[in-house]
This record gives structure tokens, C-alpha cells and sequence, in this order.
């Protein structure tokens, strides 16, 4: 009988390792560079009574989830959720990566008074001494962990990229200020959407962050719930369904263009081109938002690998597992944006924002948030 | 206690899952397979996939390279010839006898030899197994054939009339029945891969048989038709169904009736030996139901090799469950796809773009099947639906679409 979600994905895993018929799809759409293990290693290893291999284990930790292998798939073995499955095989068995560890030691909700008040004073020191940055980043500091929620219509939940050294977070602020909205911000530790946990393999840890966040979104009650991150907004989602919760559920681009009439967006010929999030584009199947937005304030050009079932993951920061792995992930993005002669590849999704400011300097590509565009082309107020 | 000696004959998917099994429950148990390929255990699902080069032979295998020797499986590379029942024994080709407290036949079906005349002639070919592959593969390249007939409009047919395709040939399937795929697919679903077909230049002939295969050199040139048209062809493949790997049996006492024949628990009638995968035939009342898949062949290795050690684990064959692609399309086949006959049986068919399919089968209320051409990734909601006898509204079902049926399917958490 199945009780938890661990239960679910071991039965998935047993059945699946013996529906896959090896074509090897999945290892071609990945974007982990050469792992060097084969489909039946990954099969045997899936095996519980399998000792992880250090091959596996850095396949494993390198996987981000981006479920490009589960579209290629004939037999629809559901190859991210096997990686998944490894990944809590290596949570449960093996020492975590020295990138896990050092992720967790820095963010999670689970610690102790006194790191809690040491991390705080990190991260606004952070701010504070970082000159220009702090005027930024005033507007955010009092919604970090705030113990009280107040009900509004529209929660931004901002999770844990309230820290983010990226402008959109407060960007996303000023906007519904400017706009004049009814709001309320989530964001902070407490609020993790959980999938730093998940992508550790810390599945059960990542189902309580899911509790933790119901509750916190049942508290503020709101109309609409959005987010600029596309984790945030699969959990989001999933909450939405489990608990049955009204809200609306919004990606960044969604909830502006509701506002498509007030925004008075000032338009450029100059193309841009998208890159889609897999987990909003392909895993909910929301391509279009984005590019709508998109379009009132620029032409898009597309770039080879697009849309919902073809985009290519960013990274993420693979939880700082592989900088030279990330790096190639990068440039290879890169060629394909630049091949479009785009002046600018946008993103929607916080993550894809962060992951690929590590590397657009480099590449001399420039990366935008739709956030950051839709604020600069704003008319004032 | 003495060490039980458990002897695997054939290296498919049915016999390495049993071994695998009975190593887990009896680490100490020998366990012996006879391996009469000269290959080691391969995905053969993904055949067409190494045929086009899209796999190496190195993907192909189904086992870590060093897995016989981490599991302490013996692998023999000979074929089974003669298994004595009385004598508790199997003969290999070589003469290596193998003594065994614990037997299981897992030799696969292999395809029907073409009965035709002509049969005999360079060029002909059934779909089987690696040997069958690399074969191909020299002779297209060796003699340069340009022009293909494939013989049976199953899945295997299509799949080979694809991969000829893919090498340039020009290729005409010959269909007995009114329409391709036909077991698998209902009407507008067989349409759908037809036309696919036709779109890309292959000549799709239903109702029409192959009677004779011409070739005066030695060599495929043509062959005739139940019309009387004549065809020019450089090569032949026949893939018109399979037949059990029985033959070894003879004179062994092992009962077989287009297979061997297993009870529940997977045994034969002689003590101590079962069968598995392909092979077999299970025994349901007046009914022998075959083996159709992979994914069955390796369930039943499973319960085949607990019951040799000891665990006694009734098989129970779960909801038929069938993906893969047909001539570009990915397909998955659920359930009851066929829609049985029955007072309240119907099917919704729910929105999808052109050139795909989604329909569901419904019971009443009670999701019981579906077919998914294009876009199959709701499959996996008809089986969790099957699985927990879920009442659907066909109304709602209609409205929501596959998207409903997609995100229900999933591991209920993050996705």
C-alpha cells in the first residue's frame, strides 16, 4: 500500500525499470553532458539492493529534473522520475555532495534560533554594505519570515529568491506598487517551496516544506498567488490541487498581463528572443504567457530548441554540483540565443536568471528577467 | 543445506529477470543460463533503434557489462538442446550438461520461417534478434538494395517498413487485413499511421498477400501478389507473427500447446520446471493466454524466479500497458483498448491536434482502456484510473481533456 510519496516513487521505479526498452532517447535529450553511464546502468542501479556507483552519484546529483528525457521516452518509463528515485537512494545511503551540504547549511528552515538570527544578519549586511543594492532591497527586508501574514488579493510569494542578488524580487514589488495593487509577500526560509530539498533527494523533507506552505498560503487567503520562479510555481500548483485552495495560480507574466491596459509598456523593434522554463513551459504546459508579454514590447525571434516540449534546461544551479558542467549548459544556450541575433535572451523564471548570470558576461549575452524589462518599460508612475 | 542449482534456459528479458530474482531471495544458489545468442542480454525492444545506428551495440545491452560476474550468474554461451526431465539435466549444442534441482524455459518465440516459394532465395529475411539486424544491414549495404516489400502490417512490420524508409529505400508493406496495425489500433487509429506512411512515399497494399517470391539469380528480384501484380524487390521481410521455442523440448514430458503450457504459479506440469516470457502460455480455465510483451515477459521472470526459490508469488499479469512508436508516431495502448463488447461499453474521444488520437474506453462510469497516437503521455491516467476503479464522468472527462488525464497518471507529489 502506498502511504507516502517515497512509497509512490519506488513502485513507479520497479515497474519502470523493466518498461524501459533501452533506446537510449532519454540520454540523448538530456543535458548532462556525457555522464558516462549507460540506460542499463541506471536501471541497475535503480535496484534497491544496488550499490551506488561514484558515477551514479554524480549523475544523480547533476540531474535537474527538467524532464526533457520523459518526452522522448516511447515506452513513457518516466525517466526524471527514476532519476528522482536515485536521487533518495543516494539522500538515504551516501554522504551528500560537498555542494548539497553547504546549500543546506546555508538555507532550509530547520535551524536553530541562533543560525536563524546569524543567517539573518548575513543576508542584510549582504544588502546593506553592498551600496546601491540596499535602496533596492529595503522594500523586501520586512517581508522576510514574517511571523504574521496579512490577507490581501494578491500574494507574491517570493519564497527564498527574496535573497536573490537579481533585481527581480524587489523589481516585482515596485510593480504592484506602482499599480497600485492589494498585496502581501511570502518569502524567506520558512517559505521554501522545497525543491532543494527534492532535487537532494530529501523527498520526505521537501513534503513538509509542502505542509509548511499550504498552511502559509491558507493564512494569507489570497485571489491570486504568483511567482517568478518556476519551482515556486509547481509547488504552488501542487498545493493548489491537494488542498483544493481557490487562489488563481500566476507566473509573473501571467498575473502583468492582466494588467496589459495600465502597464503602458513602451515598445523597441529590437528582437529578443525566450527561453522557456521547463517546469512552466514544459512540465505545466504554459508556453504562451511569457511570449504575450513578451510581445507588446518586443519582437521575439525563437531560438532552435524552444517551446514546450523542445526547451532546454538552464542548470538550474544544480545545487553548485558541477560549475564546468553548468558552464557548458550555458554556452551551448548561448550559441543557440545569439544564433537568433537577438539582442537579449529573457527569462521568466528567477532560476533561469541566476543560473545564467553565472556566464552571460563570459558569453556576452545579455539576460534578462521579463520582470526587469516590464519595470524599465513601464510608464510612471 | 545443499546449495540448489537453478538452470536458465534463454537470456531474454523472462530468464535474466528470474535470475536476477532468485539470486536476491537464495544468494547462494547456482544459477546457470544458457545464452544461445551470440550476444549477451539486449534490450530487443530497441533492435530498430540499433538498425537505424541510432544505438550502439554497447547501448543494446540490458546488463552492466560486469553484471554476471557482481551477481555471481553464470552465463553459458550455448544453446539448450535436449532437456531431461527424468535425469534432472539440460544438454547444451557443445555437449555441456547442466544438472538443476530448479528449471525455467525462457527461449523466446522466434518469427514463423516464410513458407513461401522463394523462400530460400538471398534477401529474405525475417525480424529477430541482433544476428537478424546485422544481416540486414550487410546485405542492404552489400548488394545496395534500393527497393524493399515487407511482409505483415503488425507492429514489427511497420516498424521495419519505417527503419527501411530511414535508409532510403523505397518500400512496400503488404497487409493481409484491411488496415495496419490493426490489432493494436482501432479504424481512425490505424489511419492516422497509414497515412503517415503513405505521406512519406511507402506503398501501403491492405488485403493483399504475398504468394510467391521470384528471383532467378539466387537472389530476391520480386514477388507476386494475391492480385497477380508483381512487385520488384531486392529484398523480403517477413514479419507475420512468431512461434514459441519449443522444439528443444521434445521428448522432455514438458507439456506445450503453442507454448509451453504453465499454471499460475508458473510451472509446468513436470515437477521443478517452469516457464516464462514468450514461451509460455498460462493456463486460465479453457483459455491459454500468451505472453504479448516485454514489460509482461520481465513480470513473469520475476514471479517465475521467486517461485524457484521458494517464495510462491501467483502471477498476476497487471493492466495491459503498451508504448512504443509506430512509423513516427509514439503510441500507448491501455487496458481494455479494444473496447470489448459489453451493454455500457463506449469510448470518449477527447480533443487533440491533428494527425494524433486520445480516446478512452469507458464501462459505465469505469475507465477500462484508451489509445493515445501522438501525444501519449496520458496513458498513465487511464492506468492509475484502471487501477483505482475510478468512476469518470464521460462529460467531464471531455472537457478537461488529456491534460486532465496527464498530471492524474504521475506519482502523486511535486509534478
Amino acid at each position: 500500500m502506498r502511504n507516502t510519496f517515497s512509497d509512490e516513487l519506488s513502485e513507479w521505479t520497479d515497474y519502470n525499470t523493466i518498461n524501459c526498452i533501452g533506446v537510449d532517447e532519454c540520454m540523448k535529450a538530456c543535458p548532462v553532458v556525457d555522464p558516462g553511464v549507460t540506460i542499463a546502468d541506471l536501471n541497475e542501479a535503480s535496484l534497491p539492493e544496488t550499490p551506488l556507483s561514484g558515477k551514479i552519484l554524480k549523475f544523480a546529483a547533476d540531474c535537474v529534473q527538467c524532464g526533457r528525457c520523459d518526452t522522448v521516452c516511447p515506452t513513457l518509463a518516466g525517466r526524471s522520475l527514476m532519476m528522482l528515485s536515485l536521487k533518495e537512494k543516494m539522500a538515504s545511503t551516501c554522504a551528500a555532495p560537498p555542494s548539497h551540504a553547504k546549500y543546506f547549511a546555508l538555507k532550509g528552515h530547520d535551524k536553530s534560533p541562533a543560525k536563524q538570527v546569524a543567517f539573518n544578519v548575513f543576508m542584510k549586511n549582504r544588502w546593506r554594505f553592498s551600496g546601491a543594492d540596499r535602496l533596492k532591497h529595503e522594500k523586501l527586508s520586512q517581508h522576510i519570515d514574517k511571523p504574521v501574514l496579512r490577507q490581501a488579493e494578491t500574494l507574491l510569494y517570493l519564497g527564498c529568491y527574496i535573497f536573490t542578488k537579481e533585481n527581480s524580487a524587489a523589481q516585482l514589488v515596485d510593480i504592484a506598487d506602482r499599480l497600485g495593487v492589494d498585496y502581501e509577500v511570502l518569502g524567506g526560509l520558512k517559505s521554501c517551496c522545497g525543491w532543494p530539498s527534492l532535487l537532494a533527494g530529501r523527498t520526505a523533507e521537501a513534503e513538509d516544506y509542502h505542509e509548511r506552505l499550504a498552511s502559509l498560503v491558507k493564512e494569507a487567503n489570497p485571489k491570486y498567488a504568483v511567482t517568478g520562479c518556476a519551482e515556486c510555481f509547481m509547488s504552488l500548483r501542487k498545493i493548489k490541487e491537494k488542498y483544493d485552495m481557490p487562489f488563481e495560480l500566476l507566473t509573473t507574466p501571467m498575473w502583468l498581463n492582466m494588467f496589459a491596459g495600465k502597464l503602458n509598456l513602451r515598445r523597441s523593434e529590437a528582437p529578443v528572443t525566450f527561453h522557456d522554463s521547463c517546469h512552466i513551459s514544459r512540465k505545466c504546459g504554459a508556453p504562451e504567457s511569457a511570449r504575450e508579454l513578451l510581445n507588446r514590447m518586443n519582437p521575439v525571434v525563437e531560438m532552435k530548441r524552444s517551446g514546450a516540449k523542445d526547451t532546454f534546461c538552464c542548470g538550474y544551479w544544480g545545487l553548485g554540483n558541477d560549475a564546468a558542467q553548468l558552464k557548458n549548459i550555458h554556452l551551448s544556450r548561448f550559441d543557440e540565443a545569439k544564433g537568433t541575433g537577438a539582442g537579449s535572451m529573457v527569462v521568466e523564471c528567477v532560476t533561469c536568471l541566476e543560473s545564467f548570470s553565472k556566464s552571460s558576461n563570459e558569453a556576452g549575452v545579455e539576460v534578462r528577467d521579463i520582470v526587469d524589462l516590464v519595470h524599465e518599460r513601464m510608464s510612471a508612475p | 543445506m545443499k546449495t540448489k542449482s537453478y538452470v536458465i534456459v534463454g537470456s531474454g528479458v523472462a530468464g535474466v529477470q528470474a535470475a536476477a530474482e532468485i539470486k536476491k531471495r537464495d544468494p547462494d544458489g547456482r544459477v546457470t543460463i544458457f545464452n544461445g545468442e551470440p550476444f549477451p542480454f539486449y534490450y530487443r525492444p530497441a533492435l530498430s533503434y540499433y538498425f537505424k545506428k541510432a544505438i550502439s551495440e554497447d547501448e543494446l545491452a540490458a546488463k552492466p557489462l560486469d553484471w554476471a560476474r557482481n551477481t555471481g550468474i553464470r552465463i553459458l554461451n550455448d544453446r539448450a538442446a535436449v532437456v531431461r526431465t527424468d535425469e534432472g539435466e539440460v544438454a547444451g549444442a557443445s555437449g555441456v550438461v547442466e544438472k538443476y534441482d530448479r528449471l525455467l524455459i525462457a527461449t523466446g518465440a522466434w518469427p514463423f520461417k516464410a513458407p513461401w516459394i522463394g523462400a530460400d532465395l538471398a534477401g529474405v529475411f525475417t525480424y529477430r534478434g541482433v544476428v537478424c539486424a546485422k544481416t540486414k544491414m550487410d546485405y542492404i549495404r552489400k548488394n545496395r538494395a534500393k527497393k524493399a516489400v515487407v511482409v505483415g502490417g503488425g507492429i514489427l512490420g511497420v516498424e521495419m517498413v519505417e527503419n527501411l524508409r530511414n535508409m532510403g529505400l523505397d518500400v512496400t508493406l503488404l497487409v493481409r487485413e484491411d488496415r495496419p496495425v490493426g490489432l493494436l489500433f482501432d479504424e481512425e487509429g490505424a489511419g492516422i499511421i497509414r497515412r503517415q506512411m503513405e505521406a512519406d512515399g511507402v506503398r501501403v497494399m491492405t488485403n493483399t498477400e504475398m504468394t510467391e517470391i521470384l528471383g532467378d539469380s539466387g537472389r530476391v528480384e520480386g514477388v507476386k501478389l494475391s492480385t497477380g501484380e508483381t512487385v520488384e524487390a531486392d529484398m523480403v521481410v517477413v514479419a507475420i507473427g512468431v512461434r514459441p521455442e519449443t522444439d528443444f523440448l521434445e521428448g522432455s514430458g514438458v507439456e506445450t500447446d503453442r507454448g509451453v503450457v504453465v499454471d499460475k504459479f508458473l510451472r509446468t506440469n513436470v515437477e521443478g520446471v517452469y516457464a516464462a516470457g514468450d514461451v509460455a502460455v498460462r493456463r486460465a480455465g479453457e483459455a491459454l493466454i500468451p505472453c504479448r510483451t516485454w514489460l509482461t515477459a520481465a513480470e513473469m521472470g520475476r514471479a517465475a524466479g521467486a517461485n524457484m526459490a521458494g517464495a510462491p508469488t501467483p502471477f498476476k499479469e497487471k493492466i495491459f500497458f503498451n508504448a512504443s512508436h509506430a512509423y513516427r508516431s509514439m503510441y500507448a495502448v491501455v487496458g481494455h483498448y479494444n473496447e470489448p463488447e459489453g451493454a455500457a461499453v463506449r469510448h470518449v474521444v477527447l480533443n487533440s491536434p491533428p494527425g494524433t488520437r486520445a480516446k478512452v474506453i469507458l464501462d459505465g462510469g469505469k475507465v477500462i482502456g484508451g489509445i493515445f497516437i501522438g501525444h501519449t503521455a496520458p496513458a498513465w491516467g487511464v492506468y492509475r484510473a484502471m487501477e483505482n476503479g475510478a468512476e469518470i464522468d464521460a462529460n467531464a472527462l471531455s472537457a478537461k481533456g488529456v491534460g486532465a488525464l496527464e498530471a492524474a497518471g504521475l506519482p502523486q507529489f511535486i509534478f
